[in-house]
């Protein structure tokens, strides 16, 4: 009982410390920028911790990376947490009874999780307070993030994948 | 999926919802200050934003100038081009005003001597050893130079051609002690014989030899070469600095500061032929002119008189610049 908590405990220590390295690479002004777009890592490393984890597990998940994604975010604080807990809750309860955790149904998901996210944002944040030429913001901008967001989501998927498997072996070992 | 509203997962999440929801909803009260939860976040990932934006900053700049590395290669080898055809420009310039420079003087003298025919030459090579400043030019027999040709500036006599060759010749200096010019003040008109002597060159300056004992010349006078021989009349030797009287106490000699500059000069001319030209020159090459042989002979016969007059009287100094 003991080995199984220190291993649970270990995984998302594991899970916390790619949650600060993704954070710090998100942070990072000129990294991975194509244009002035630049990819949710947090986002895409939380959704591929609900494909493969429980959905609580993915909600928490969510949580954090959505509260760091808060700091110095643009957004009302905590409105990433509440996004991306949602959105990985519904995630997970989908891969428990739906669909299967391949790379190819992740990147679906991660496109439609970044599509709802990229307009509630573009709604929320610009559309309801009624700002001119709005559409630009979410075609220049909120769409080509969620875009190249789902084309870096296979990196966390086979990462989250490679934690997830090896942790599951130790725990059945 | 009924089941699962039931469940205990359900509530969890649910009271995440709430929890988040709590969050956002005091965030939103707070009118902008941070919430507690965002200030402890912050002030846990400031530092790492810091970490990571300082190692990216260096990464960008070391990529950067990786990536750039080809574009400076080319834009170096560009500037270096440039600099190469600006430094082709300058040579071009500077030979140009040199050029200038000498057809400026040459106009000068040509149209205060009208019987002179020049070729203008520049110095191309200096002795370092050679304490009376001795030069090379670049031109030679083939220009229609000869040995003994005065060499002259527009502000005054330089020295002669002392060894010719077919493109370059050496000059030797007012200064050597191997030259003697026939000169006078223009002020008093008193003659005398200019010189070099190894002590004043050392100083840039020669010696006016031969001055009477009743002369007025004195400092600030100019000096000029009499005429005849290898030098034409009236160029300019320099000023006197200083007259003094020989040890000899028979005659005076003055120390003449040259009027042209000797050692840095540059840029001169050659004085090829003039209105009587080598009408005295003699037996052994050395450089005599003809104020200086009248004057000796006046001497000469001085001493004959003085002789006759006063046996005893043989301190009567021999010309130095004797031929």
């Amino acid at each position: 009982m003991i080995r199984r908590r220190l291993i649970f405990a270990t995984k998302y220590a594991v899970y916390g410390v790619i949650m600060i390295v993704l954070f710090a690479l998100q942070n990072v002004p000129s990294l991975l920028s194509i244009s002035g777009v630049k990819p949710q890592l947090l986002f895409a490393f939380a959704l591929a911790a609900a494909v493969f984890e429980s959905e609580i597990a993915g909600g928490i998940i969510g949580i954090f990376c959505g509260l760091l994604c808060d700091v110095g975010s643009h957004m009302l604080f905590g409105t990433n947490a509440l996004i991306f807990l949602v959105v990985c809750v519904g995630i997970g309860l989908l891969v428990r009874g739906l669909i299967r955790q391949t790379l190819i149904n992740t990147l679906i998901l991660t496109l439609l999780a970044s599509l709802l996210r990229a307009v509630l944002e573009y709604y929320f944040v610009y559309r309801m307070w009624g700002y001119e030429e709005v559409g630009v913001m979410l075609t220049g901008h909120l769409l080509p993030v969620a875009y190249y967001t789902t084309a870096i989501a296979a990196i966390p998927y086979f990462l989250v994948r490679a934690i997830h498997r090896r942790y599951a072996a130790l725990r059945d070992w | 999926m009924q089941d699962f509203f039931k469940s205990w997962r359900f509530r969890v999440i649910v009271a995440l919802l709430v929890v988040v929801a709590a969050v956002m909803l005091h965030a939103a009260a707070s009118g902008g200050m941070g919430t507690f939860l965002s200030n402890a976040l912050g002030t846990v990932t400031a530092p790492i934003m810091r970490f990571s934006t300082r190692i990216s900053d260096s990464a960008t700049q070391f990529l950067t100038r990786m990536a750039n590395i080809g574009t400076v290669y080319e834009q170096n080898e560009l500037y270096r081009e440039q600099i190469n055809e600006l430094n082709r420009q300058l040579v071009d310039y500077e030979t140009a005003k040199r050029e200038n420079e000498q057809y400026r003087d040459f106009l000068d003298l040509k149209e205060k001597n009208t019987d002179f025919t020049f070729e203008a030459c520049a110095v191309i090579g200096r002795d370092p050893e050679d304490r009376f400043h001795s030069f090379i030019i670049d031109a030679g027999s083939l220009r229609g130079l000869e040995l003994n040709d005065p060499v002259i500036t527009a502000d005054g006599l330089v020295g002669v051609i002392a060894e010719l060759g077919t493109t370059y010749a050496k000059v030797i200096t007012i200064l050597d002690p191997g030259l003697n010019i026939g000169s006078y003040d223009i002020r008093t008109a008193d003659t005398g014989v200019c010189n070099g002597t190894i002590a004043l060159a050392e100083q840039g300056l020669l010696k006016m030899k031969y001055l009477p004992r009743e002369t007025g010349a004195s400092a600030g006078d100019l000096i000029v070469t009499s005429g005849g021989g290898i030098f034409p009349r009236d160029l300019i030797i320099g000023t006197i600095e200083v007259v003094l009287p020989e040890d000899s106490g028979v005659s005076y000699y003055a120390e003449i500061r040259p009027q042209a500059d000797l050692i840095n000069v540059k840029n001169v001319f050659v004085i090829t032929s003039f209105e009587g030209q080598g009408s005295m020159i003699d037996d052994e090459n050395l450089l005599l002119d003809q104020s200086y042989l009248e004057w000796a002979r006046e001497q000469a016969a001085a001493r004959e008189e003085s002789s006759a007059g006063d046996p005893e009287d043989g301190s009567e100094p021999e010309p130095e610049a004797s031929s």
